[in-house]
């Protein structure tokens, strides 16, 4: 028996889709219409989206507005990321008033990284981020880093041969980490309410990064941070 | 394990959102129909949108009756896979080659001529499809009205290559005869 030419073919899956596809979109009509819903928080956890782009689009005053109202959660969030650096890497000075500019990024990445000396960021800044202040303690390179759009971030490295002493004690809480796939590879990571935080470990030098609830950000961090050193 | 969708742009990303804001509930009950279970049905939705995300690039207009079959008949699959391993069968053994199988050529197509074509409305194409089997349709559907080459159908179904191609071949050669069938 012969079978159907391509042409055929396609015109036969064409027809069934679209019949299908108008069956479905029926359905789901009808589910909205009667209020029909699940609830699915295993999924929506899984398929956790990057950030909407709206808020990046909005205008200037439309923004500066929705940042005044949300003021005070800015300020939990930020107590928050306090408890989160003051957690991770025991710094107190990284919370000093910014002193330094972007300018210290490329500086840094100039010089060489003398032994038990503050890692240089050798990697370009995911979008408008640049560099808050910087500090180097108990073995550990310390950025905050700022953005104007998106939530701060903290980012801390170290030289996997040079582990410093906490960081077994750190390693150990993160038995409770999940995993993030970030362009298929995954990623060891920590979400809870109030903040986001990945870690892994790239060219011999171990990075943490953490922020506000905002994982999209820490995956362009990620991606930077490999990218910059493939 | 929790996803990260990375976007070439925020449109894409919109559009990813958008599709999970809108399916999700239907997906959800599609999934739910096959796999009788809540939480299995959570799983079989997530994993869909891993498959839809990695191809976001047939989705033109998220809500056309064609983004709708090709979210639906996605997670029919993963759904359906589940089910096998749920029942641990055994891995199908890839297909051998038919005895009629004259290789990626189509040899001797069949070409449906006007007449049979006029005689067959969009409905009865829709019934004549639905009685493949479920592998052998989504495999069709995905070749034929998406694009899919046959490797990334392969990848989707956990199939090899070689077996999309020989299933293609026989759902042609089958969907030939059962159109004049039903047109005589």
């Amino acid at each position: 028996m012969k079978q159907l030419s391509e042409n055929d073919a396609r015109r036969v899956a064409e027809a069934w889709v679209e019949q299908y596809g108008m069956s479905l979109l029926a359905e789901g009509e009808t589910m909205r219409a009667q209020g029909v819903s699940y609830p699915t928080p295993r999924a929506d956890k899984v398929v956790r989206r990057v950030p909407s782009q709206q808020s990046r689009q909005q205008s200037r005053p439309a923004r500066h507005a929705r940042h005044r109202q949300t003021a005070l959660i800015t300020t939990l969030a930020a107590a928050a990321c306090l408890l989160l650096v003051v957690w991770v890497a025991s710094i107190p000075s990284l919370m000093a008033p910014p002193s330094t500019s972007s300018s210290d990024a490329t500086l840094d990445s100039l010089a060489p990284a003398p032994v038990g000396a503050k890692l240089p960021l050798s990697f370009d800044l995911p979008a408008d981020y640049r560099v808050a202040a910087s500090d180097y303690d108990n073995g550990m390179s310390v950025y905050a880093l700022e953005s104007e759009t998106r939530s701060a971030v903290v980012l801390t490295m170290y030289p996997t041969s040079e582990q410093p002493a906490d960081a077994t004690e750190r390693e150990n809480s993160f038995a409770t980490m999940e995993e993030v796939l970030i362009d298929g590879k995954p990623v060891p990571a920590k979400i809870d309410l109030s903040y986001s935080m990945l870690t892994f470990e790239h060219e011999g030098v171990h990075y943490t990064v953490s922020n506000r609830d905002d994982m999209g950000t820490l995956a362009a961090f990620y991606r930077s941070i490999v990218r910059a050193e493939a | 394990m929790i996803l990260v969708f990375a976007f070439a742009d925020a449109s894409k990303a919109n559009t990813f959102e958008y599709l999970y804001r809108r399916y999700k509930n239907l997906l959800y009950y599609k999934a739910w129909e096959i796999l009788r279970d809540p939480m299995d049905a959570e799983d079989a939705v997530s994993e869909a949108f891993i498959r839809v995300y990695r191809n976001l690039d047939k989705v033109d207009d998220p809500n056309s009756p064609r983004t709708a079959a090709f979210l639906g008949t996605i997670v029919r699959n993963v759904a359906l896979t589940m089910v096998k391993k749920r029942a641990a069968a055994p891995v199908p053994v890839p297909m051998s080659v038919d005895e009629d199988w004259g290789g990626d050529e189509p040899a001797d197509p069949f070409d449906l001529e006007a007449a049979i074509i006029d005689k067959i409305s969009t409905e009865e194409i829709y019934q004549i499809v639905n009685r493949l089997d479920e592998e052998s349709r989504t495999i069709f559907v995905l070749k034929y009205a998406y694009d899919l080459s046959h490797r990334e159908i392969a990848a989707q179904l956990g199939m090899t290559e070689n077996n999309v191609t020989v299933r293609l071949h026989r759902t042609r050669k089958k969907l030939a005869r059962m159109i004049h069938e039903a047109a005589l």
